[in-house]
């Protein structure tokens, strides 16, 4: 609440709408300082409790039981935590993104798109309705979506089960294709996924601090292109392998 | 063969990536600005803090190496034209085979009485960038003179740091010797919207020091004294000349060149903001101090020097820019007062947005874009073609390149011709859109 008054109150300080980048690289925030340093240990300190030490996150998950009980009927978990605050993040910095763009009608609208997707698709839907299922997520970026193991799950959970892993199957290989050829990669990064949600609204005022040297580029490459091969390979020997009776990973088995 | 260039802004960083790609001659890089390449029209952001310094050099520092670019940073102080060899104030000496100048512009200063007072500087060099830092440590309250492109970064640079900013103006109207007037009045009502004091048919008659030659007020035509603690003077630039003095080589307010942007000695070369053409070209200044004409100059010079003499084509001019939140954008012949012409203009009811097309019985001959982008191949295309008005209008939405979403507005200047031109009655045919951007890609695959 407290930023949504800060940004608001922006409003008046720079009346004229227009790009405002002004004194970004002056702010310890926003430019490498103590502040932005201690922020990112702040950030990665939460996903290593999350991941590892959840059973510290105890007290603070009940300051979100009222909220759980009334989405999912169950007390809050470090999950719901972290699903709570990334969204509660993308939409107060989604707001700073609008103000900050009110000038840019294509900003606006992406804007407003990048935060349904996260509140809805992405945060209430899974929560309440159809349990840990996101339909904004697909293979490969959610590889396990299509692994013979959810398959049986969903086609044996009925028509729905169905629908889903036939929604999966369609948007990876058919629709995602197709639209990237057309709008290349921000009709999802910038449009859909929570990720590119959080870099356009929460990481917007950071985004002069990427690496944009030759040497970063070709890391990222290697990087995307090896994941993408490692997911394909996995995918389809989990497929090979449950339809030849685990004839490829029996040997692993014990 | 030994190339030197004298400079490293865009002429020269141009002509030597391009005689690199065309030839594995010693290519040697002289500058006493700086060491590596940056953008000049980006120094602005540094001030404003959207950009750091290294953000702003477009080549990563191994890349000189890489390409066999040898950088030196020093000063040249004398070009020893008969024995081919360049004396610099570090003590060392260069031999060239040819050698090309592109030392750029200096800051006008027209002999004001306190233009040397400490507080008083120009807007141009990275040393300029870096006296201005020191020069508004501290203050609140600055007065710019002169009305160009310069004058309004200046004063938009001096906002960012909540300086007030008093701006005087020679003209009527803020740039009308290069924008048309309605256009002009635009950027005059935007300029006060950030809160600048505009002071139009004003001249800077003194500065005044104060203790320590440090600079205290302003005197203006009008008898008004401004107090302020730093003047920007930005009425233009002029070529800077500096390196030929005391040398056979020719110059009247620029280096002169022919259009192959030779001087009168054999292998010298001058180009960009320094140059200053003998016979100019139709419609053109014979002293071109854009980011674009150096650059399409340091081209035609490279593949020169590499042996195929080649004549500098300015084409259809062009040029953007960008006054605080207003984009500019302008093709062809615009504010020329050609023979005949005619101009159709529209403006948004916002005054942010303008669209004016400008043409004769023989065709289109210039666009001017206010806070609307329109696609550069498209209007030169058009204007080189010497396609109709009737043509251009019917097909405008091809040139419209705002991004996805935003509020079209070619239909609204077809309104207006058609109620200027009675019995006409064009109609938009293509407004821009998902078949105009398959073809495009259809095209580039």
């Amino acid at each position: 609440m407290g930023a949504l008054i800060f940004f608001f109150a922006q409003l008046k300080e720079s009346p004229v709408a227009g790009v405002k980048k002004n004194n970004l690289m002056f702010l310890s925030m926003t430019n490498r300082g103590m502040l932005g340093w201690m922020t990112a240990v702040f950030l990665t300190g939460m996903y290593v409790l999350i991941y590892w030490f959840p059973e510290l996150l105890e007290n603070v998950n009940r300051i979100f039981d009222p909220l759980s009980y009334t989405l999912t009927g169950n007390p809050a978990n470090q999950w719901f935590l972290y699903g709570t605050l990334y969204t509660i993040a993308i939409l107060v910095m989604g707001a700073r993104m609008i103000i900050h763009n009110r000038h840019n009608k294509y900003q606006i609208i992406r804007t407003i798109s990048v935060m349904f997707f996260q509140l809805v698709l992405a945060y209430l839907i899974p929560m309440f309705i159809v349990n840990g299922f996101f339909f904004t997520y697909f293979w490969p970026l959610k590889f396990e979506y299509l692994f013979p193991s959810s398959y049986d799950y969903l086609i044996q959970s009925g028509g729905i089960g169905m629908f889903m892993f036939f929604w999966a199957a369609v948007m990876s290989f058919i629709a995602t294709p197709i639209l990237t050829y057309f709008y290349g990669k921000r009709w999802y990064c910038s449009w859909v996924c929570g990720c590119g949600a959080m870099a356009e609204t929460l990481g917007d005022p950071f985004r002069q601090n990427s690496d944009k040297s030759l040497k970063s580029w070709k890391i990222e490459r290697w990087m995307v292109h090896s994941v993408l091969l490692i997911i394909i390979i996995i995918t389809a020997l989990l497929w090979i392998n449950s339809t030849n009776d685990n004839f490829i990973l029996k040997r692993f088995y014990k | 063969m030994n190339i030197v260039i004298i400079g490293n802004g865009i002429t020269g960083i141009t002509a030597a990536r391009n005689i690199r790609k065309r030839s594995n001659h010693r290519i040697t890089v002289i500058s006493s600005e700086s060491k590596y390449f940056f953008s000049r029209t980006a120094l602005m952001y540094v001030y404003m803090g959207h950009e750091k310094f290294n953000n702003i050099q477009p080549y990563e520092d191994w890349f000189w190496e890489k390409n066999k670019i040898d950088l030196i940073q020093d000063h040249v102080t004398y070009i020893d034209t008969e024995n081919k060899r360049i004396d610099l104030a570090g003590g060392i000496a260069v031999i060239y085979d040819k050698l090309i100048i592109a030392a750029g512009s200096k800051s006008n200063k027209f002999g004001w009485k306190g233009q040397d007072l400490h507080g008083v500087q120009g807007l141009y060099s990275l040393q300029d960038l870096e006296l201005l830092e020191d020069n508004t440590k501290n203050i609140s309250r600055c007065v710019i003179v002169g009305g160009g492109l310069i004058g309004i970064e200046l004063a938009e640079m001096l906002r960012s740091r909540n300086i007030s900013v008093s701006m005087l103006v020679r003209e009527k109207s803020y740039w009308n010797s290069i924008l048309p007037e309605r256009e002009s009045e635009m950027i005059n009502r935007h300029i006060m919207e950030h809160h600048i004091d505009l002071r139009l048919s004003c001249e800077l008659i003194e500065i005044v020091g104060g203790e320590n030659k440090k600079v205290r007020s302003v005197i203006t035509s009008e008898g008004d004294e401004i107090e302020c603690e730093l003047v920007g003077l930005t009425a233009g630039v002029s070529p800077n000349t500096n390196v030929i003095k005391n040398t056979k080589i020719e110059s009247n307010r620029g280096i002169l060149v022919n259009e192959f942007l030779e001087t009168n000695i054999a292998d010298i070369y001058a180009a960009g903001d320094c140059a200053e053409f003998k016979k100019g070209f139709p419609f053109r200044k014979n002293i071109e101090q854009v980011w674009y004409t150096g650059r399409i100059q340091a081209e035609a010079l490279a593949q020169s020097v590499c042996g195929k003499r080649t004549a500098y084509e300015p084409g259809v001019w062009f040029n953007s820019a960008k006054f605080f939140d207003i984009e500019y954008q302008t093709y062809g012949l615009v504010n020329m007062n050609i023979e005949d012409e005619k101009n159709l203009y529209w403006e948004d009811s916002s005054g942010r947005k303008s669209i004016r097309i400008v043409y004769t019985k023989d065709g289109v001959i210039g666009f001017n874009l206010m806070g609307i982008r329109y696609r550069q191949e498209v209007c030169i295309k058009w204007i080189e073609e010497k396609r109709s008005i009737e043509f251009v209008l019917q097909n405008l939405g091809e040139a419209n390149f705002d991004p996805e979403f935003f509020k079209q507005h070619e239909a609204d200047l077809l309104e207006i011709f058609n109620s200027e031109n009675t019995g006409k009655k064009i109609i938009l045919r293509k407004k821009r859109g998902l078949d105009r951007f398959l073809k495009q890609s259809k095209l580039s695959h």
